[in-house]
């Protein structure tokens, strides 16, 4: 009942003249919804963003958390709200190019539903194995698990959880089998992975990199081609599995058929923020590389990670649910 | 025992009324599937099925067990009043993001003389301004939620 | 230690983090006062203020709403019989009640004192044994954690001995609500039954809220148009019990604060259940079990002190290891990384001045809720004073627009209206409530764990041998449900004097 109302609302809008025009824009205040709970990665840069897009546009800029299934509920509200720019989404790959692949039906198309303003940054990727386990290198860890098929436990932190599909695409590249243990969130499966009860994952270096320096966790590489500045002499897992690649990332969206110049405004604003000196400090603390660049290079990128994504999946044979 | 008879009937009913609706639900909401459950750390259905079962298993001990402890907890009365202003607050919940905050806390204001009997108009005027300004200040200017005035 | 202890000091007495804590105090006081309001909405509202502020005064300002926030729902609890927050649905069994014979103001100063006390005791052991503790948590795993929920679960039993098929019914239905939406483990959907928005699942705020808020409403009317005029209310004030009644509850207070404390540390549990879990211990071991639920004081201790007790547990692995508590302690760790303080295993050599100011914000938190006490209960206590019919209209008002506020969600209000329907039929045909809120909060708890420690161990039984916390939980679980069986046995067996003591 509500989304066809919804449509309706948004047809009678784009048929009105003048709706959404950019030359007062902005003229009230804007919401950038996350849809994971606060605290987080994507929570944690969409503040960074609210808070300087604030003092240059003279608006108020607001975070609203809207978590659920899978990224789903704050995706949908932004694909349902009206395209004038005052409502915009940050998001990790689900709602962009990973949903898709994995629910059968979702209330938007994730393909067409955004216009990508900004990718904001990009989270490398950490391979970390408890150190009681007794490896000490990627060949390690695919040689212990070869030699145990099925005994060694993985932690990630939801169905489609870029912490599932970086394990997925690991095993299948070695050839090995290992057991997932879900959980409801990284902070969720830290305790059991530093206490030993699951052997490793791969995950945001963000919320892993204290355990790593205080020695609880041990880095084995990481998921981009090129090494971390913050773990220095970490090999990329691509060193020992060719073509390894996956890095997460947080695109900041506006609703399809959003005025052109309005994502170019804030195409330039997420731009600019995201090269500043103290926020990029702030990123680099938490293991995130700032990335920027204009609405057009967003769009290509969207496309450029989509196969990637989709062969994530289908390596994590994800039930269509 | 004398006076447990007209409880136990209403306990009769209350269980198999509770009973019959886990199983709907349970049926409804597609949680009876056994092949899933081969599987209980995968399967989405297995838990909440069994959740359902046990309210089904009580409301089959509420129906027909022995109701010698019925005398527990007091009874509430349940009249058309209290159904009506139960009406009105599901209406008032459900228009107020639509109507705003001025036009559906007054329409709200009319449950005073129908449903409460309460007829001092100046109070529920003062009531009525004050409550919307205070509102007003808290929530749509401090807290900046998105609602009409 | 010194030195960091004398670095926090100077941070602590700059006039931005007074002021910080003071505005902290009062708005969190308020925050929880307002039902549908609580501690996570208090501390997210504050994240974008603290980024444009010094890390003095951020970090008072988040503890200060902290203890507030949670401490403030205890106030509606007692005077409309409509939980403030989550935490304080415990407080309204008993503090209720007594506001209801007129002992409102003395009701208030217990929850008050008790929320203080609670709240200060989990902050020494957060401050001796925190590192020690945090690793002794570390040994709780998926299948430490199921066995705790079930424990938990099973003090449903304790609590509701007289109506206890109804009870477990009411548990259950509140596992199954919290079982809507889509499964952690498998992703898959459940009882959605097609429709998107429920795939998020039912949240506790809408759900409480109708349960407790609408609900009452709609039984005060149901009572006023039955005739049942109640006796009017008084009690406006602030009035603390004497020395000996306090010396009476000492070691209530102490069980309950310790109670909070451990819930806290655990990760995954949060104050609703620390509250009604105490407050299942304290009727237990109470003399006259019976006068629980009818404004018994100690029912307001055992879930004050308990839910006050969580803010201290829950920061015990935040700051030694890095791992928040729950919700309201991962936001409060997002504010600490945007100030640059990278919490970890390491917060407390590398940012050991940062730790200290927690400790004595949280001190001097704890220190304000009994100020806002003493100074805010006559003012809140003269909502008796408003006429029955008006202060039910703006409880409607209230309720809904605080519902409405934590996710600006039209939908969060059809579930409130479900969920009060529901709330009233269930009461209507006696089934308590209690049960169903620990239900939702434990039972999702329980469920994950267990399929992650079925995946972990497979079926094996032998793992319980090789876990001795799991076996003790499990033991502890199955003497609470034979309670009053083995009581009875140790009765027969040892004779009189305890025959006259369970009289």
């Amino acid at each position: 009942m509500r989304i066809p109302s919804t449509i309706m609302v948004i047809a009678a809008l784009l048929l009105m003249p003048g709706a959404g025009s950019a030359s007062d824009y902005p003229a009230r205040r804007i919401d950038i919804i996350v849809p994971f709970t606060a605290g987080g990665n994507t929570d944690t840069i969409a503040r960074l963003l609210a808070k300087h897009m604030e003092s240059s546009l003279k608006q108020s800029v607001i975070v609203v958390n809207r978590p659920g299934a899978g990224t789903n509920i704050g995706s949908a509200l932004v694909a349902h709200s009206k395209p004038d720019g005052y409502t915009m989404l940050l998001n990790a790959p689900a709602s962009f190019v990973v949903n898709q692949f994995i629910y059968k039906s979702l209330p938007y198309d994730p393909d067409t539903a955004f216009e990508p303003a900004c990718v904001a940054a990009r989270f490398p990727n950490v391979l970390v194995v408890n150190p009681s386990l007794g490896v000490k290198s990627i060949q390690e860890l695919i040689n212990l698990a070869k030699a145990r098929p099925g005994k060694i436990e993985y932690a990630f932190a939801g169905v489609g959880a870029s912490s599932q599909l970086s394990v997925a695409m690991f095993a299948e590249k070695a050839g090995i089998d290992v057991v997932g243990v879900p959980y409801k969130g990284t902070s969720q499966y830290l305790p059991d992975l530093v206490a030993g009860r699951v052997a490793f994952t791969i995950d945001n270096l963000g919320p892993i990199l204290p355990f790593i320096k205080a020695g609880k966790l041990l880095a084995l590489g990481v998921s981009s081609k090129q090494s971390v500045s913050l773990l220095p002499g970490v090999p990329p897992i691509d060193m020992v599995l060719k073509g390894y690649e996956l890095v997460s990332w947080n695109v900041l969206a506006l609703p399809a058929r959003t005025s052109p110049e309005i994502v170019r405004i804030i195409g330039k604003q997420c731009d600019r923020i995201v090269h500043l000196p103290t926020v990029m400090a702030t990123m680099r603390s938490f293991g995130a590389e700032p990335v920027g660049g204009t609405p057009e290079q967003a769009a290509e990128f969207l496309k450029s990670e989509r196969p990637r994504w989709e062969a994530a999946i289908k390596a994590a044979k994800i039930p269509k649910q | 025992m004398t006076q447990a008879r007209p409880h136990s009937r209403r306990d009769f009913g209350t269980g198999i009324g509770l009973a019959v609706l886990a199983l709907v639900i349970a049926a409804a909401g597609g949680l009876i599937a056994p092949a899933s459950w081969l599987d209980p750390a995968q399967s989405p259905s297995i838990y909440p099925c069994a959740a359902l079962l046990g309210v089904a298993v009580c409301g089959l001990i509420i129906a027909f067990g022995k109701s010698a402890q019925s005398d527990a907890g007091e009874s509430l009365p349940v009249n058309r009043r209290s159904i009506g202003m139960g009406l009105i607050m599901a209406a008032y919940a459900i228009l107020l993001p639509f109507l705003g905050l001025i036009v559906s806390t007054l329409a709200l204001h009319l449950a005073l003389p129908t449903v409460f009997r309460y007829r001092r108009w100046g109070a529920a005027v003062a009531f009525a301004v004050i409550i919307i300004g205070l509102s007003w200040l808290v929530f749509i200017k401090v807290m900046g939620i998105p609602l009409k005035l | 230690m010194l030195h960091e202890f004398l670095a926090a000091g100077a941070m602590l007495i700059q006039p931005a983090t007074v002021v910080a804590l003071l505005v902290g105090i009062v708005l969190g006081t308020i925050i929880g006062v307002l039902p549908g309001l609580g501690p996570s909405i208090a501390v997210s509202l504050a994240v974008p203020f603290t980024l444009n502020m010094g890390i003095g005064p951020s970090i008072a300002l988040l503890m200060a709403l902290y203890c507030t926030s949670i401490y403030g729902g205890a106030i509606t609890a007692i005077l409309v019989n409509v939980p403030g927050t989550p935490a304080s649905a415990a407080t309204c069994f008993d503090g209720h009640p007594m506001a209801r014979r007129g002992e409102a103001n003395v009701a208030i100063a217990i929850a008050t004192f008790a929320s203080a006390i609670g709240g200060w005791l989990s902050l020494v052991i957060l401050a001796l044994i925190a590192p020690f503790l945090a690793r002794f948590a570390l040994r709780f795993g998926p299948l430490e954690m199921c066995c705790v929920g079930i424990f938990a679960l099973c003090c449903i039993a304790v609590i509701e001995r007289r109506t206890l098929t109804r009870a477990v019914a009411a548990g259950l239905i509140g596992i199954t609500i919290a079982a809507v939406g889509q499964d952690p483990v498998s992703g898959g959907m459940r009882l959605t039954f097609g429709y998107f928005p429920l795939s998020a699942g039912i949240p506790l705020v809408p759900l409480l809220i109708g349960l407790f808020a609408f609900s009452e409403v709609m039984i005060r009317v149901g009572e006023i148009a039955a005739g049942m005029q109640r006796p009017a209310m008084t009690g406006v004030g602030f009035r603390l019990p004497n020395f000996a009644f306090w010396k009476n509850a000492a070691p209530l207070v102490a069980k309950s604060s310790i109670i909070g404390t451990a819930i806290g540390i655990l990760p995954g549990s949060g104050p609703t259940a620390a509250s009604f879990i105490s407050y299942a211990e304290a009727k237990r071991s109470a003399k006259d079990p019976a006068s629980f639920g009818k404004g018994n004081p100690h029912g307001v201790i055992a879930s004050e002190a308990a839910n006050n007790a969580v803010t201290g547990g829950a920061l015990v692995p935040t700051l030694s290891i890095g791992i928040p508590g729950d919700p309201i302690t991962a936001i409060m760790l997002a504010a600490l990384v945007l100030q640059g303080v990278i919490p970890g295993p390491k917060l407390y050599v590398e940012h050991g001045d940062i730790v200290m100011l927690i400790l004595m914000s949280l001190f001097v938190a704890n220190a304000g809720i009994m100020v806002m006490g003493a100074l805010g209960a006559p003012l809140w206590t003269r909502i008796l004073k408003i006429p029955e019919p008006l202060l039910m209209v703006g409880v409607t008002i209230v309720a809904t627009l605080g519902t409405f506020a934590t996710d600006n969600s039209a939908f969060d209000l059809i579930i409130m209206v479900f969920a009060g329907f529901l709330g009233w039929g269930l009461r209507a045909l006696r089934f308590p409530l209690a049960p169903l809120i620990i239900g939702y909060v434990l039972g999702p708890m329980v469920e994950v764990n267990l399929k992650q420690a079925l995946i972990v161990y497979g079926g094996d039984p032998y793992v319980f041998i090789e876990r001795p916390i799991a076996t003790v939980l499990l033991l502890m679980t199955l003497a609470v449900l034979f309670y009053p069986w083995l009581n009875g046995l140790a009765k027969r067996c040892f004779g009189k004097a305890e025959v006259r003591e369970a009289k």
